[in-house]
């Protein structure tokens, strides 16, 4: 009988579509820098083909799904009546949750190289951007002064996680905001510090929100000078630094965030303003196409 | 064939108990192949479903003298379907649209529309508009959904008349509409359901039948008498942070401004005095209510008002404010300031007003309509029969036709401007005084269900001739040559018990009780059971029974008639010659019973020396073991108590008035009494062996000692001393409590024990520790009933676990669920107690009608003494009436004084005082044709200015309707 052997299945080639060599970096940088031209053919500050789809889920207040280049988001706003905190008693609360679709072994996968955030991330800036910075302005969801309020929760799904899935995830949030369909309400008589609220059960009487000044969230990717947007998976692994910015339309800033790709560098002064001018200047751009796209919807 | 449309999705909005808004998706696929139900149609399948006359309601209406169905709208149903149910009203559309809306808008009414719906005589049709490719309407933006309704009531009426053009003659579809505000937005043939019932031509007027749409008064008028119910939400709220409590609530039946409401959780039941704190509650709401501080607690007044001055809400014109209002409402507060009286502290009890209503439970209210005051009113003021119900305000036509009856009348609404409710007629039950109508009356405010057994009951009936068939001997003991005797009342026809007795050849005894076996024929789960679980218990009034079983089972099969072989479920005791029980058995059995005794017979047998058959020879025996249970029963501290209402009553089951002067109980009736208690007990210990958890038995608690304190209080001013620390010394210290020369001072100290008794309560075993098990009054840790099951279910459920138990029967998942034992026993104690009651009614009404056109004066003794009154027992007639000491009305007013810690009540030289003797007159107050009641005055002693001259009239000959004295608890 021959010998019976177990053997080792074999390692996998790693050298998978997300890894690129020096030279394959040094081609990519070149034609960014010298000619402005990235390998797909797009601008420095293009986007890829964005998609949104609003009203997807139709027991949801609001509802859009977003794909963005390799990303795609759907997020779902819900309502709840709920008391104020005290602090704050003419603001309304804000929620979100972000959870993602993948397999849980793509998703837990700690050797692959990231390609853009985990969801805790994701959650941490929305929550940021969204909850704590003002972008959804919270007194806009008041009711009653200290007595009842909205509460708006936002489902975030990644249903693909690609490199610009937060800019997707914004554009999401922004969309199922504009989605929205508030109820109208009925404010019956106070008495002892305690009101109700009733509305009636017709799908058609409601309010929606002016989302017009919330912010949309763009992360740039610097290669020697340039900024890029909506980066490829190559032009990531070239990056030398990125930053995450929410603006809105006014190019008022929210949030930003600086990394420098493992080196030591940080931004140089100068670098900082011209990436605060035209991360901000992209947002308003973004979101007024945005609008007109929703208006139109 | 059938085609599907695409799914339509269907959204609506709610919002959760948790805050939460939920778009509530749903689709529907919607047909083309639902049929339209009318017998005009030619093109819909033919189906059996067809309700629809083909030539309805021709000429039936003057002013749409068109052939026509009615479509009424969810409102009209809401609000009149009284109307709808009326048999003279026919062809009716019901649509899916408005059978959903009423479903949302009133559960009773969409009972009742289901109920009617139901009814195949009934020319009613179910349509399925929402469901129908055609008639399926969507909801437009912005539009509320009575308005969608509202359209698509119209979209399917006219699908209905074009569906039907080719008939001949083609009938039209007539929406019917409550009020007038939806009329303009119909383009179809439409009315308002008062336009309609007014031109109909039908043989009473209808009208009266149709509930008044709601006042809006509250806009309007400027006077409240009530302040306003909080909104459910606030109640809701209030609920939550414990600001408010939920509870039902218990008119007074004695004062109509008193009631209290039983909340979860609170030990003590809370007080609600004053009209405004009452707040338009009627009795059996759930209502909200708010709990004074406790400075502001208050106690029962103790006052008896009667019914509301005479004067008070004449003619119920809240908004007209004339003179005699305005006095009424001076009585009445006068009334309410002298319940806020100073109250001792000791008394006070958690009081509240109501705040919110939760729940009506309005039912239909059987009464009289008091005579109105002004000649040109349409408005009435009705008077229920039940004590406890508000008068009700009521507006007729038909008012002259409708006086001196007893009518049906149901309430619609109580705003806050009137003071009392707003109510309407629906139907006519006959004169008052009547038997029939004032039987009928009785049954339908006792909620007893008197209705003929329906045909699936009698279906579950063996056929007749019924054979014993000897399969059925061979599975069964057989006892047909044991000298089986019954012993019942006269008459009796429902001999549901039989005993016999023979001397064993080892010189012990055997003794056998052989009860009817119902279960054999009354099998679980069917029509039959189900219909006897509902109505729990034979009912008994004095010229009529109900019966729980149809009449084959309970007057003939299940009969143990004489020289009949019959199934039984026997027991048998071997005992010693003192009655030491040995051993017992218990067995399906087949009998013959050798004769079916009386009371009287059974002891002449007894009596008479040269009689030695085999069955006077068993009597004897029997009656000597009896009295050796009986002797050892007492000495275990059983009581023999007495109550006025059974002792002196009518033979329930022969419905003879028996003559007082001759009603004596005889030692025969003590010897059934004492088996069957024996019975029971036996059957009791070995059911609850065999299945502790799901046992169904029945316990009487000890009342708290707290409760004897009258009866304390009452003997002692008789310088006579009772102990009531268990019942043994109790039983004891009554047994010695006599008074020379008053000898019916023993027998009103046992009445008033009684009054301190608890209801015994059927339970199963599982929910009641064991040592809570016990029989107070009987003096044995454990009973149950088990001896009559052809008039009580608990006894057909007992039956069945001892069937199991001897393994003759087989159990099944309902006698084993502990929970649906808990509803039996809920329904069969709650029904036990309506046909008591049902019951002692009937006696009542018997007596009116007996001492209607007489004035006989006859010797009383007070009862109980209350702050404005005197309650007296006459026992010749085992009547209690009510002196009214401080009247109404000044003449009669002399100024009694009250003395709370003495219990009396003094008028010069006269004391009233608990046992006191004195002579009354009895009439019946005839002078108003609505209530007809018992007037009782007092003779002697003479007060002037309060005692009525002694009549002329002799004592009446015979009797009034008596009842049988039920043997304590057997």
């Amino acid at each position: 009988m021959a010998d019976w052997k177990l053997e080792e299945p074999e390692a996998e080639d790693r050298e998978d579509d997300a890894g690129i060599n020096e030279n394959e970096k040094k081609f990519l940088s070149d034609g960014i820098i010298d000619h402005d031209y990235r390998l797909d053919g797009r601008g420095p500050l293009d986007y890829r083909t964005v998609r949104i789809e609003l009203g997807v889920v139709s027991s949801a207040t609001g509802s859009a799904k977003v794909t963005l280049g390799s990303s795609s988001v759907l997020a779902t706003a819900k309502l709840s009546i709920r008391t104020p905190g005290k602090i704050t008693p003419d603001e309304g609360l804000i929620e979100i949750s972000v959870d993602s679709s993948l397999p849980t072994s793509r998703r837990d996968n700690d050797d692959e190289e990231d390609m853009g955030m985990s969801e805790d991330e994701v959650k941490q800036i929305l929550e940021s951007v969204y909850r704590e910075s003002g972008g959804i302005d919270k007194r806009r969801l008041c009711i009653v002064k200290g007595s009842k309020c909205w509460e708006l929760f936002f489902d975030v799904i990644i249903f693909e996680k690609g490199t610009s899935v937060m800019d997707a995830a914004s554009l999401a949030i922004k969309a199922a905001l504009f989605d929205a369909k508030f109820p109208n309400l009925t404010v019956l008589e106070e008495e002892f510090d305690q009101c109700e609220v009733e509305f009636t059960d017709d799908p058609f009487d409601f309010w929606q929100m002016d989302v017009t000044r919330v912010p949309t969230i763009a992360s740039l990717h610097k290669i020697g000078p340039v900024f890029l947007v909506d980066v490829t998976k190559e032009e990531m692994m070239t990056a030398d630094a990125s930053v995450v910015v929410a603006a809105d339309i006014n190019r008022t800033i929210y949030y930003q965030n600086t990394e420098c790709g493992g080196s030591e560098c940080g931004f140089e002064l100068n670098v900082l303003e011209e990436l605060v001018e035209t991360s901000s200047s992209l947002c308003q751009e973004i979101n007024s196409r945005l609008m007109k796209l929703l208006a139109s919807a | 064939m059938a085609c599907r449309d695409p799914a339509r999705q269907l959204i609506s909005i709610r919002r959760t108990n948790d805050g939460n808004v939920q778009r509530v998706v749903r689709e529907r696929y919607l047909r083309n192949d639902i049929a339209c139900g009318s017998a005009a149609c030619r093109v819909c399948p033919p189906s059996a479903n067809v309700r629809l006359q083909a030539k309805p309601n021709e000429g039936l209406c003057g002013k749409f003298p068109a052939n026509h169905y009615i479509a009424p709208n969810a409102e009209v149903v809401v609000n009149q379907i009284a109307l709808l149910e009326h048999p003279e009203i026919k062809n009716i559309l019901i649509f899916s649209t408005v059978a959903d809306e009423v479903e949302q808008l009133s559960l009773p009414a969409f009972e009742r529309l289901k109920t009617l719906c139901a009814n195949t005589t009934k020319n009613i049709s179910c349509f399925a508009n929402e469901f129908h490719r055609d008639t399926f309407v969507e909801r437009n933006p912005k539009e509320s959904k009575e308005s969608r309704n509202l359209r698509s009531l119209v979209v399917a009426s006219k699908w209905y008349v074009e569906h039907l053009k080719h008939a001949q003659p083609s009938p039209a579809v007539l929406i019917l509409t409550n009020t007038d505000k939806d009329l303009a937005l119909i383009d179809a043939p439409a009315m308002t359901v008062f336009d309609y019932v007014g031109a109909l031509k039908t043989s009473e007027p209808l009208l009266d039948v149709l509930a008044k749409p709601s006042t809006l008064e509250d806009l309007k008028t400027s006077t409240f008498h009530y302040p306003p119910h909080l909104k459910p939400s606030v109640i809701q709220a209030g609920l939550k942070s414990a600001k408010y409590f939920q509870g039902k609530f218990h008119a007074s039946r004695e004062n109509y401004l008193e009631a209290t409401v039983s909340v979860e959780g609170l030990d003590k039941s809370v007080l609600i005095q004053g009209h405004v704190s009452l707040n338009r509650a009627v009795n059996e709401d759930i209502v909200a209510i708010e709990i004074f501080p406790e400075d502001k607690w208050s106690a029962p007044s103790n006052l008896v008002l009667e019914e509301e001055p005479d004067v008070d809400a004449a003619s119920g014109e809240a908004s007209e404010e004339n003179e005699e209002n305005e006095k009424s409402r001076q009585l009445k507060d006068d009334m309410e300031k002298k319940m806020q009286q100073k109250v001792a502290k000791k008394d006070k009890q958690p009081t509240g007003k109501v705040v919110g209503i939760i729940k009506r439970n309005w039912r239909t209210y059987c009464g009289v309509l008091r005579p109105k005051t002004s000649k040109t009113s349409t408005r009435y003021v009705f008077v229920p029969a039940d004590r406890k119900i508000p008068l009700v305000r009521v507006e007729t036509q038909q008012g002259d036709l409708l006086q001196g009856k007893r009518i049906v009348v149901a309430i619609d609404e109580w705003p806050r401007s009137s003071k009392l409710p707003i109510g309407h007629y629906v139907k006519r039950l006959g004169e008052v005084g009547d038997k029939n109508a004032e039987n009928e009356v009785l049954l339908l405010e006792h909620d007893v269900q008197h209705d003929k057994f329906s045909d699936a009951v009698l279906a579950c009936l063996p056929t007749m001739p019924w054979i014993l068939t000897d399969e059925e001997v061979k599975k069964r003991t057989d006892f047909r040559h044991l000298a089986i005797c019954s012993v019942d009342p006269p008459g009796c026809t429902d001999i549901d018990d039989a005993l016999h007795y023979r001397v064993l050849p080892n010189g012990n005894i055997e003794v056998g009780v052989h009860i009817a076996d119902v279960t054999h024929f009354v099998r679980p789960g069917n029509a039959m059971d189900q219909e006897a679980a509902s109505r729990g218990t034979t009912v008994y009034l004095v010229d009529q029974r109900i019966d729980m079983l149809p009449g084959l089972l309970s007057g003939n099969l299940c009969s143990l008639r004489g020289g009949e072989e019959r199934l039984a479920m026997s027991s048998v005791w071997e005992m010693t010659q003192t009655a030491e029980i040995l051993n017992v058995t218990f067995s399906k059995s087949v009998i013959r019973s050798r004769a079916a005794l009386t009371y009287g017979e059974a002891q002449m047998r007894i009596d008479d020396a040269s009689l030695t058959d085999e069955v006077t020879v068993g009597l004897r025996g029997l009656n000597r073991l009896a009295k050796i249970l009986r002797a050892r029963r007492k000495l275990n501290g059983a009581l023999f108590l007495a109550s006025p209402e059974v002792r002196f009553n009518i033979d329930s089951e022969t419905h003879d008035p028996i003559d007082v002067q001759t009603k004596e109980l005889k030692e025969t009736n003590f010897m059934v009494e004492e088996f069957m208690l024996l019975a029971n007990i036996s059957v009791a210990e070995k059911i609850h062996k065999e299945f502790p958890e799901y046992a169904l038995l029945r316990r009487h608690p000890a009342p708290p000692l707290s409760s004897y304190d009258p009866v304390l209080k009452a003997a002692q001013s008789k310088h006579l001393d009772l102990t009531a620390k268990d019942g043994k010394s109790l039983s004891d210290s009554l047994e010695k409590a006599y008074i020379p020369g008053q000898p019916y001072f023993n027998t009103m100290l046992r009445i008033l024990t009684t009054r301190c008794m608890m209801q015994a309560v059927y339970f199963c075993s599982g929910t009641v520790e064991y040592h809570d098990y016990q029989h107070y009054g009987l003096a044995t840790p454990i009973y149950t009933h088990f001896t009559s099951p052809i008039r009580r279910y608990a006894d057909v459920m007992v039956h069945r676990f001892l069937a199991a138990a001897i393994s003759k029967d087989v159990t099944y998942p309902e006698l084993l669920d502990r929970k649906v034992m808990d509803k039996v026993c809920q329904n069969i104690n709650y029904r036990h107690r309506m046909a008591q009651y049902a019951g002692r009614a009937s006696v009542s009404l018997h007596t009116q009608l007996f001492f209607r056109n007489r004035k006989v004066d006859e010797e009383a003794y007070v009862l109980f003494v209350r702050k404005n009154a005197l309650q007296v027992l006459i026992p010749k007639y085992g009547l209690e009436g009510t002196i009214m000491l401080s009247a109404k009305n000044d003449k009669t007013d002399i100024g009694f004084k009250f003395d709370q810690e003495d219990q009396s009540q003094t008028a010069g030289s006269v004391t009233f005082r608990t046992f006191d003797r004195l002579v009354v007159q009895i009439s019946v107050d005839q002078s108003s044709l609505q209530h007809h009641r018992l007037v009782v005055n007092v003779v002697e002693p003479i007060i002037p200015g309060f005692s009525v001259t002694p009549s002329t009239e002799t004592a009446p000959v015979g009797a009034p309707p008596k009842m049988r004295k039920i043997a304590g608890d057997a």
